[in-house]
């Protein structure tokens, strides 16, 4: 399916959702993944098959090759509800599952063993830094819902606008991150410092590695904007999109007061 | 189908903005409980600390998952959807979690 579709009938989109692509995506993270054991070349591979197979992938959605009409899931217990919606709520679902494992992981040492956090790990875990993080990540919700009333009423540079914020705040995230890293690591508090400093960095590793991933999806959502898509009834996507990242807030919401002031 | 079946129209700037006047509000005065009302100097204010804070997060929560993630306009089953994984979590801290001790995971009396 590499020709674009062509409406057959007026009001009657021929379907087009086949790319050969995402199976290079597959092949790309297992290749990967095994480079993890087998070292580096075979890493490096990896994340080039994988690169190559997203980039074919997005250019053939920026390219508008992907048509058809709007299935909704028909069948009980999910009439009216979009399938794409739906999908992206399924993925959700893992997604917790994946954080309670997270969680429930540093409950259990939390409870098990009452002498974490140590007065150095409390040192080392600013609840200012934390809550700043808090409200950058909140606030990159709210220009994200604006973003997408923003789209859906077709206003193209608002949009933009709303969207770029997003990103941003995605990044300041990071870097607050990334700050308070380089200072606590050398400060004695590292990921092998102890149980605490490993269940903080793996915790709040995975989170902030969702949050990159967030403003990778963002970037592409800002560049088809800017080429005149997703806006009017096409902003379902952005809609969508703003599922993930509301939930890594939601995550966020709770890994704050966990290890910053619990 | 009912109309309590399909997606409703999902809300505006105001309603998105009042929620996050909420939600920076909540953030404050957890911080506020942690940090000055209910600092950790007194162990036996820890739970109730520990209580009010998280009391504050499940809040936050709720109302992002409701009005950014619009579950509030989502039939039923899509809520069910976004719970079904929470229940499964609360099994698995409720079943493990409560028997850490500091040698190992000790189960109470009496159980095979």
């Amino acid at each position: 399916m590499t020709e674009a579709a062509h409406p057959s009938a007026p009001g009657h989109e021929e379907e087009s959702h086949g790319s050969p692509w995402p199976i290079l995506l597959g092949i790309g993270s297992a290749v990967g993944l095994a480079g993890l054991v087998f070292g580096w070349p075979v890493l490096l591979a990896g994340v080039v098959v994988f690169g190559y197979g997203m980039a074919r992938w997005l250019r053939d959605d920026l390219w508008d090759r992907f048509h058809g009409p709007r299935v909704e899931v028909g069948a009980e217990p999910f009439p009216h509800v979009e399938a794409r919606k739906l999908g992206m709520w399924i993925f959700i679902a893992s997604e917790v599952l994946l954080f309670a494992a997270l969680i429930g992981t540093y409950l259990m040492f939390r409870v098990g063993h009452p002498e974490i956090p140590t007065a150095a790990d409390r040192k080392a875990l600013d609840a200012w830094v934390g809550a700043s993080e808090t409200y950058v990540l909140l606030t990159s919700s709210l220009s994200l819902v604006l973003a997408l009333h923003l789209a859906r009423e077709n206003r193209r540079r608002a949009a933009l606008a709303a969207l770029a914020a997003t990103l941003a705040l995605g990044l300041a995230f990071l870097t607050i991150k990334g700050f308070d890293w380089s200072h606590i690591i050398p400060g004695g508090f590292a990921p092998w410092s102890g149980l605490m400093a490993t269940m903080f960095f793996t915790t709040t590793g995975v989170h902030g590695a969702h949050v990159l991933g967030g403003c990778l999806g963002i970037s592409y959502l800002i560049y088809k904007v800017h080429r005149g898509g997703l806006l009017g009834e096409k902003s379902k996507t952005i809609e969508h999109f703003g599922i993930y990242w509301h939930f890594v807030d939601i995550v966020w919401v709770f890994l704050f007061p966990l290890f910053y002031l619990a | 189908m009912t109309e309590a079946y399909a997606t409703q129209k999902p809300p505006g700037p105001g309603v998105y903005t009042l929620v996050f006047l909420v939600l920076i509000g909540a953030t404050l005065s957890s911080l506020l409980t942690a940090e000055v009302l209910l600092a950790q100097t007194d162990p036996a204010r820890l739970p109730l600390r520990n209580s009010v804070i998280f009391a504050i997060a499940s809040v936050k929560a709720v109302l992002i998952a409701m009005f950014y993630m619009h579950l509030r306009y989502e039939p039923r089953p899509v809520h069910l959807v976004a719970v079904i994984p929470l229940l499964i979590m609360a099994f698995l801290v409720a079943t493990i979690v409560p028997f850490q001790t500091p040698a190992g995971i000790r189960l109470p009396p009496g159980l095979p």
